[in-house]
């Protein structure tokens, strides 16, 4: 069986029409990769699709070789758990199904990450926010000065389209969302989570994606319902370094 | 000149590279920028961009400066954007080209037209919550499994409740078990009433003009970063709105507990704080709430409809006593001198001054001496009537009630519209001087026939005055009732039945 580099997981949920612009962008981008010399995987994640979707993406499968996991979560994060474990790849790289990856996305994010041996997440120097509100968002790199976990209690540092070893994801996975528990925001407690492993999050220079601001958003739904990210023991681990004490504690 | 090529921002090489009718023209890059460049909209340098600048902030736009200039001078130190880094400009342009093949909301929107001016956010830079946030987190030393959070610390029976519960905690977890912090207001009149051993912080030590908003958000940080074991909301505003907003999240972390005394009432009589409130939002969250006497668990239950499942969620403590707080005689009344009497308050209307007013009046052969302070039209109206009456002198502010010379009165007269269970009546019941009291919130659960002169017309100066006039009278019944009290005070509010209550299972100190 061929290696695979990267498995291109794109979690589709009810885009609809709004998944034309997503998947060119995926085709564009997983094209250069595979000119690059690199083995790319196309796995589709379909949690409660609606069959507008499923049809967009099945025409694509059509023209180009791609998997197919339908799950019944209703649960971002574990759908993206989901497609981890079945994901074939060395790296996992994830794509929300009407946001759009840069053209070099993948082979700048693969170059950055084979050529550096720790633990890390990779994430796009700049987001191209479009639709309500368009704005540019730009990440910071954990090792840049302007950087410190405090900063990632007070807000979220980056977006869910990271770059991450698959052995990573399997390892530390997403956590449910609960908007009834008030604990939301999956992404940025998986970043907490992570981070609290010793992982570290970096930016790819020179890459950059595009993000659709819908005016209803997960996000704005996880802000209405008043959520937290799930809780973390990243800063209590701090305080006990600083004092010298052993961390002994589960996570909570 | 200097200040500009010290900033940095001016790139000679980047600039000629840029604009090569400058380089052409073979004039220095920097003069040629301070003199025409800017105004012609160039950028200096990689880092820097003037036009954004400008269109950012209009009062300099209108001003006709060089945008460099201004930020090297002044605009950094006002903490102005330079601008998005060229870098960045290119890499959104490039990318907003590309993925416009695909997506017209990208190709049609004019937003797109002027990357540059697009709003830059970054999620690292710094605001005044980050700084304050880093700041407080950076004074910690230590986890904490308990946090104390009250608004301020005023010589209050709030203030007292909440540092009790941290002498509790010490004297069960030892020191250092238990930050207190004070969330609203940056006043610490009471600081010496926090137990040795226990870790304060202040939120305005770390951002005086934070706002309300920043501050519930550092209450809620620091139970995120803390994971505590449990907190206790001692009338922090800051944390009752993280509770609000937040109850269910929080509780994840932590168990809740607060505690309440009673409801407040605004100049018309309307009942407001926060068990009007926030309490209805938050009781499904809480842990447990604590209430200072019966009668306010009842009515709140009664009020509210508190089901059977959620009764045993609001547990009654009564406070101790003061540790200095010993039992001293009183005066004795001598016939044909004035009564002494003391009152001790703030000066508010929640200690109804008025009615001690129409009492100082209707009673002239009746001394009274008043221990507070205040401001505004009771204040006033106290001032004036010691002008005009012989029979009332103001006394001055005090540090605690125990401190007051009790033993040169022969009464102590409360005249509150609303209370919790008053701590001045549990520590001048033990002290031991006849109390003559409105009937309001727990104060019944002491003050009564056999423990002192319970008054429950409120507005009524007469019965006030008969009871006063009966000590004077009647010394025998005085004492008898006073050693009552006593009794009564050391059965109910002693230090280890405190303690043995707030120790019940599910407790912020076990």
């Amino acid at each position: 069986m061929q290696r695979v580099d990267i498995s291109a997981i794109v979690n589709a949920h009810r885009e609809g029409l709004l998944v034309k612009p997503t998947l060119d962008s995926l085709s564009q981008a997983v094209h250069s990769a595979r000119e690059a010399g690199l083995h790319v995987q196309i796995l589709f994640v379909l949690d409660r699709s609606d069959e507008l979707t499923r049809e967009m993406i099945s025409e694509f499968g059509r023209s180009q070789a791609s998997d197919f996991l339908e799950v019944d979560h209703g649960d971002l994060g574990i759908s993206r758990n989901s497609g981890a474990t079945a994901a074939e790849g060395e790296y996992i790289a994830f794509l929300d199904a009407d946001d759009m990856w840069g053209k070099n996305w993948l082979t700048g994010a693969y170059r950055a990450a084979s050529n550096d041996e720790r633990q890390i997440v990779w994430h796009p120097e700049l987001n191209v926010y479009f639709g309500a509100n368009p704005h540019l968002f730009k990440h910071t790199d954990m090792e840049d000065p302007l950087y410190n976990h405090l900063k990632l209690g007070v807000n979220n540092q980056w977006t869910a389209l990271c770059f991450a070893r698959r052995s990573l994801l399997l390892e530390v996975p997403y956590s449910e969302t609960r908007l009834d528990l008030q604990i939301g925001y999956e992404d940025w407690g998986w970043h907490l989570a992570t981070t609290a492993k010793g992982v570290l999050h970096k930016v790819v220079l020179g890459t950059a994606h595009a993000i659709r601001n819908k005016e209803v958003s997960l996000v704005r739904q996880t802000s209405a319902a008043r959520c937290l990210p799930r809780s973390t023991s990243l800063f209590r681990e701090i305080l006990y370094r600083k004092n010298g004490q052993q961390v002994v504690e589960q996570e909570p | 000149l200097n200040a500009v090529q010290a900033s940095g921002l001016f790139d000679a090489e980047w600039y000629l590279s840029q604009h090569p009718d400058v380089a052409a023209a073979k004039v220095d890059p920097l003069t040629h920028y301070m003199k025409r460049g800017w105004r012609e909209g160039r950028r200096p340098g990689p880092a820097f961009d003037g036009q954004r600048y400008l269109a950012l902030y209009p009062d300099i736009a209108s001003a006709n400066i060089n945008p460099l200039l201004h930020y090297v001078r002044h605009g950094k130190q006002e903490r102005r954007s330079p601008g998005i880094a060229y870098e960045l400009i290119s890499l959104a342009e490039e990318l907003v080209e590309n993925l416009g093949q695909f997506e017209l909301d990208i190709a049609g929107d004019p937003a797109f037209k002027h990357v540059q001016h697009l709003h830059l956010a970054s999620p690292s830079a710094d605001t005044p919550l980050t700084k304050a946030w880093e700041q407080l987190f950076s004074s910690l030393t230590r986890t904490y499994e308990r946090v104390i959070f009250v608004p301020w610390l005023v010589r209050g029976g709030a203030e007292l409740v909440a540092a009790n519960a941290a002498r509790a905690v010490i004297s069960q977890h030892g020191p250092g078990s238990v930050l207190f912090v004070v969330t609203d207001h940056d006043r610490l009149e009471a600081i010496d009433w926090l137990p040795v051993g226990c870790d304060l912080r202040v939120l305005s030590e770390y951002d005086p003009t934070a706002s309300h908003e920043d501050r519930v958000r550092l209450v809620e940080l620091l139970m995120f970063a803390l994971l505590p074991k449990s907190v206790l909301n001692v009338n922090s505003r800051a944390c009752w709105d993280a509770f609000k907003t937040h109850g269910q999240a929080l509780s994840n972390i932590s168990n809740l507990y607060a505690a309440l005394f009673c409801r407040d009432y605004d100049d018309a009589g309307t009942p407001g704080g926060y068990a009007v409130s926030h309490l209805r939002t938050c009781l499904p969250h809480l842990t447990k709430l604590y209430v200072d006497n019966s009668s306010f668990a009842k009515s709140l239950a009664e009020h509210y409809g508190v089901p059977a499942t959620l009764h045993d969620c609001i547990a009654v403590i009564r406070q101790p006593w003061s540790g200095n707080a010993g039992e001293r005689p009183f005066r004795q009344h001598q016939d044909g001198r004035p009564l002494p009497v003391l009152w001790a308050g703030r000066f508010s209307r929640q200690k109804n001054v008025d009615l001690l007013l129409r009492i100082v009046e209707a009673a002239p052969n009746i001394q009274f001496d008043v221990f507070g302070e205040g401001t505004g039209a009771i204040n006033d109206r106290l001032i004036g009537a010691a002008q005009n009456f012989d029979n009332i002198r103001l006394k001055g502010p005090y540090s605690s009630i125990e401190a007051l010379p009790t033993h040169r009165y022969s009464a102590f007269l409360f005249t509150s519209l609303w209370e919790g269970m008053p701590t001045t009546i549990i520590n001048v019941g033990l002290m031991g001087l006849p109390i003559v009291s409105s009937n309001v919130g727990g104060i019944s659960e002491l003050v009564n026939d056999d423990t002192g002169w319970l008054i429950s017309d409120l507005h009524n100066p007469n019965p006030y005055i008969q009871a006063l006039q009966e000590i004077a009278r009647d010394s025998g019944k005085a004492q008898s009732k006073v050693a009552r009290m006593r009794e009564r005070v050391r059965s109910l509010h002693s230090w280890e039945a405190y303690l043995a209550e707030f120790a019940k299972l599910p407790s912020f100190i076990q």
